[in-house]
């Protein structure tokens, strides 16, 4: 079933807005709290197809008819919430976001659009290699704001580790110098409970990229609503919890010995020798997380940018211009030499 | 035809022996003791030990003079076979060098030589060499260029090639000093040497040692005065910048144990440090400068010789 939220003012589609955290309405300014938008969302449930029982899982792409057009959206497998693309209303399919589907948190977005668009003009700005063509290329309209389907995991883990350390110390009798190392055997027992380890569960999203958009603020989170998706792209997940627990007990186990080597102090130099480390994953939360992203393409080549929709942090590399590159060598070269060469005349 | 050869012969001894005294130069005779010594400050090369044919000699006076005049120094070559010492059986060492300073810088006072110069003497007595310097010629050439002069010289020597030895010496010191009458800085210390009426070469340190130090030392823009090494710089520094350029707005990740670490829940719930044992490594120090170039170097010092300053070092074969 594909709904569109519609404002009680004027029937206009309504859309969650970051900045104040309610639903506000484009045409007349109408806004209305998330908890109270579903009581009074007038619902249509024109459907092409009766999505929750012939939601075909190994089908690519499923059709919906457009709450506010009539037109038929086209989706993929994964899409829980999008736009028509005759009317441009905001749409979501209910069925990609109830029962097992359903999202436990989300994080709503705090970055506006515009807010996106200045950022990411100003980190296209700044790359001093960056192609001069690049920056007049007009493709940021397409920025576009996703719910990115992630994994919160809470881990218990129990580390042992061993290590060998050692201690320097030098004295001198006569002209002999005398190095002493003293060796130690280091042992270490450690606990301690991890949570909230993100894994983002979208096929389509690079799993690096979305690590570098870390952290997120987690006092934020809320429990999901589906008007939070209202404006917004949102995928449901491609992977489930146990799919992607092994990335998030890589991370834990990286933690746990990062902790336990920090309390090897006072040495001139420690090499863990063995380390066993035990993990019990607690829970594992389906949450929404906001991104904002543009894929573009620079002579034949994608490049992404990403930023976190929440703390704006910026994700993404900018392309490099070749004959830019030659002209900064060329020109700081020159330069450097060309100064040497003087201040050895002048002053050498 | 044996007629022509004497001919020839006789005209040639008869060329040599007019060039020389047209020129002002005596070959001399004895073995160089001081107390044989008849010393004129117009000859600057005295061949006592008869190593050096009179051909040599006359050419190495002519580039005394000449180099000398060009200086504003006298240049002065000795070689002896008789220092007038006679050392202790076994004692030698350590002992000539005081031998041929005092003897380099008699000869030099009883010559009357300029108040600047620089004198060469190839001992063949004890079978060393030894170089000495009084007045302006101590400002130009200071300890470390002496130790220079010598090993350029003790090649020449220890080969027993004492011309080309004795060549390199007037030379070296026509490059040395050369190059410094065209350094603004000791044309500064020539007018502060001058105009002090300095003789103490020490004295003269005391009191413009700072810049006397700067003058001599290279300076740290000296070694830029080589076009390749500022080539070379240039292109590390412009390949680190364009490589920090490249490299500098990639994106971080910020987020680490501490991150998703729940409070409190961190405990340590044993821990233990055990010593082993312990290895210990030795190394020596090396204080001493050592020694090189085939021959015991008796290190450079200042003295004073008949009322004069001067500044020396020598080796021994």
């Amino acid at each position: 079933m594909a709904e569109t939220y519609k404002c009680p003012s004027c029937g206009a589609p309504i859309e969650f807005d970051g900045a104040t955290g309610k639903m506000v309405c484009q045409y007349c300014e109408t806004e209305v709290d998330v908890s109270a938008m579903d009581k009074i969302h007038d619902i249509y449930d024109e459907s092409v197809v009766d999505e929750t029982e012939s939601e075909k899982e190994y089908c690519s792409f499923d059709g919906y008819r457009c709450d506010s057009c009539g037109a038929e959206i086209v989706t993929d497998e994964n899409t829980s919430a999008t736009f028509c693309s005759f009317c441009g209303s905001p749409t979501m399919i209910r069925g990609r976001l109830e029962g097992a589907l359903k999202p436990q948190k989300v994080i709503p977005f705090r970055i506006q659009k515009d807010q996106a668009v200045a950022a990411y003009k100003k980190w296209a700005g700044k790359g001093l290699v960056t192609p001069s063509g690049f920056r007049k290329q007009s493709t940021i309209e397409k920025i576009t704001g996703i719910y990115v389907p992630f994994w919160l995991y809470d881990y218990g883990s129990d580390a042992h580790v061993s290590a060998h350390a050692t201690k320097r110390r030098t004295d001198r009798r006569g002209n002999t110098i005398y190095e002493h190392t003293d060796h130690f055997q280091v042992g270490r027992h450690i606990r301690a409970d991890f949570e909230k380890i993100p894994a983002d569960a979208s096929e389509k999203m690079d799993d690096r990229t979305m690590d570098l958009l870390e952290p997120y603020n987690y006092s934020d989170l809320t429990d999901f609503q589906m008007p939070y998706l209202s404006g917004y792209q949102s995928e449901k997940f491609s992977y489930d919890s146990n799919e992607l627990a092994k990335r998030a007990e890589n991370r834990v186990r990286e933690y746990i010995l990062n902790e336990a080597r920090q309390t090897i102090t006072g040495y001139s130099s420690v090499s863990i020798t063995s380390a066993n480390v035990k993990l019990n994953r607690n829970k594992a939360s389906y949450t929404l997380m906001p991104v904002w992203i543009l894929n573009y393409k620079y002579k034949g080549k994608t490049h992404t940018f990403a930023m976190n929709g929440q703390t704006g942090k910026v994700v993404g590399k900018l392309p490099k211009s070749f004959g830019k590159i030659a002209a900064w060598f060329g020109g700081i070269f020159a330069g450097v030499s060309g100064l040497l060469m003087l201040l050895g005349g002048l002053l050498g | 035809m044996r007629k022509n050869i004497f001919k020839k012969l006789a005209l040639l001894s008869t060329f040599v022996v007019t060039s020389v005294f047209a020129s002002g130069y005596t070959p001399v005779s004895g073995d160089g003791n001081p107390d044989d010594w008849d010393i004129d400050n117009s000859q600057f090369v005295y061949d006592y030990a008869d190593i050096l044919t009179d051909e040599e000699e006359l050419e190495l006076q002519s580039m005394c003079e000449s180099v000398g005049k060009k200086l504003g120094m006298d240049i002065v070559i000795v070689s002896s076979l008789e220092l007038g010492h006679d050392a202790p059986d076994g004692q030698i060492e350590g002992i000539e060098n005081s031998y041929r300073q005092e003897y380099i810088t008699q000869f030099y006072v009883e010559g009357d030589y300029a108040e600047s110069g620089i004198i060469y003497l190839m001992d063949i007595d004890y079978d060393g060499i030894y170089i000495a310097r009084t007045g302006l010629a101590q400002v130009y050439i200071d300890d470390y260029d002496n130790e220079k002069l010598l090993d350029a010289v003790w090649e020449g020597y220890y080969d027993y090639d004492y011309i080309e030895s004795a060549e390199t010496f007037i030379e070296e010191v026509e490059d040395m000093v050369g190059d410094r009458k065209d350094d603004s800085e000791f044309e500064e210390l020539e007018k502060l040497w001058n105009e002090g009426g300095y003789d103490d070469y020490d004295e003269f340190m005391g009191v413009y040692s700072d810049k006397v130090y700067e003058a001599y030392e290279d300076t740290f823009f000296t070694k830029f005065q080589n076009p390749f090494l500022c080539m070379i710089i240039g292109a590390v520094i412009a390949l680190i910048a364009v490589l920090i350029m490249c490299f500098s707005s990639r994106p971080k990740m910020t987020a680490g144990s501490r991150t998703y670490l729940k409070n409190g829940s961190l405990n340590i719930l044993h821990r233990f440090d055990r010593f082993t044992h312990t290895t210990t490594t030795t190394r020596q120090v090396n204080t001493s400068s050592g020694s090189g170039g085939g021959g015991s170097r008796g290190g450079s010092s200042s003295f004073r010789s008949g009322g004069r300053s001067f500044s020396g070092g020598g080796r021994s074969r």
